[in-house]
């Protein structure tokens, strides 16, 4: 820690927001920005209360800024669109197929019921799937590039 | 080349430095209208490693806290540093061609 002392409330709060990132990120630069925030807070603190009420909203926004950048950087929500317009699509496809196809639903409300639930959770494994198989996809050729 | 990217890269071409050393650089030439935090400067740092023109170095000084790293610009930062300035400064010569003057010149 800086200077040896326990870190001050606004630096665990900092250090635990850090988890908001991505995991790469943190894992990199984690300990470094905590570092630096603690620097920046103990500058501020001698220098007045109103310093280290700026510094707080500074590095709030500075952080909030940095997990929309570094997730948009892993290119998982547009990873996670894609999946999910596909998967979509894959399903409005299967039901038009399945409409010709005699499929009989249960009378009992319950048994209906339950094939609901059981369609809604077959959509969420194929999102799911559709997800992991577009992450991989798009993050092969740099890992290829890495080695 | 993004505002940040400008100033992590002048800030380094003063010779190798950690991540607050940047940021403290950043803060002092980038004026009040700059105000970058540690996500900014490291999220930048990372991505200047990842095009080859940042390396991190070994710290120079032993007395160091063991979490600081430094940073050092490489001979393609330079090039490119360079060519942006040389940018910067066709951009300004075509603006005072056209009378536009900074601010703070005004009076």
């Amino acid at each position: 820690m800086a200077g040896g002392h326990a870190p001050s409330f606004d630096a665990r709060l900092y250090r635990a927001a850090l988890h908001l990132c991505p995991g790469e990120f943190r894992r990199e630069h984690g300990d470094e920005m905590t570092l630096d925030f603690e620097e920046a807070r103990g500058e501020a603190a001698a220098a007045g209360v109103r310093a280290v009420a700026t510094l707080r909203l500074l590095m709030g926004v500075d952080l909030a800024r940095t997990i929309a950048v570094q997730w948009l950087r892993t290119g998982l929500p547009a990873i996670g669109c894609v999946a999910l317009f596909c998967s979509l699509a894959l399903v409005a496809g299967f039901a038009t197929v399945a409409r010709h196809i005699a499929i009989r639903i249960p009378d009992d409300t319950v048994d209906a019921e339950m094939v609901g639930v059981v369609l809604l959770a077959a959509v969420a494994v194929v999102v799911i799937v559709a997800t992991i198989v577009f992450n991989l996809w798009v993050h092969r050729p740099r890992r290829a590039a890495r080695r | 080349m993004t505002p940040a990217v400008v100033h992590v890269l002048l800030a380094l071409a003063g010779g190798e430095r950690h991540g607050y050393a940047i940021l403290k650089d950043v803060q002092l030439h980038g004026g009040s209208r700059l105000r970058f935090g540690p996500g900014t400067i490291y999220g930048t740092l990372q991505r200047l490693m990842e095009a080859g023109w940042v390396e991190e170095v070994a710290s120079p000084d032993a007395d160091v806290d063991q979490r600081r790293r430094y940073y050092r610009m490489t001979r393609d930062g330079r090039e490119a540093l360079e060519t942006e300035v040389e940018r910067l400064a066709a951009l300004i010569d075509v603006a005072r061609a056209h009378r536009i003057r900074p601010r703070a010149s005004r009076g």
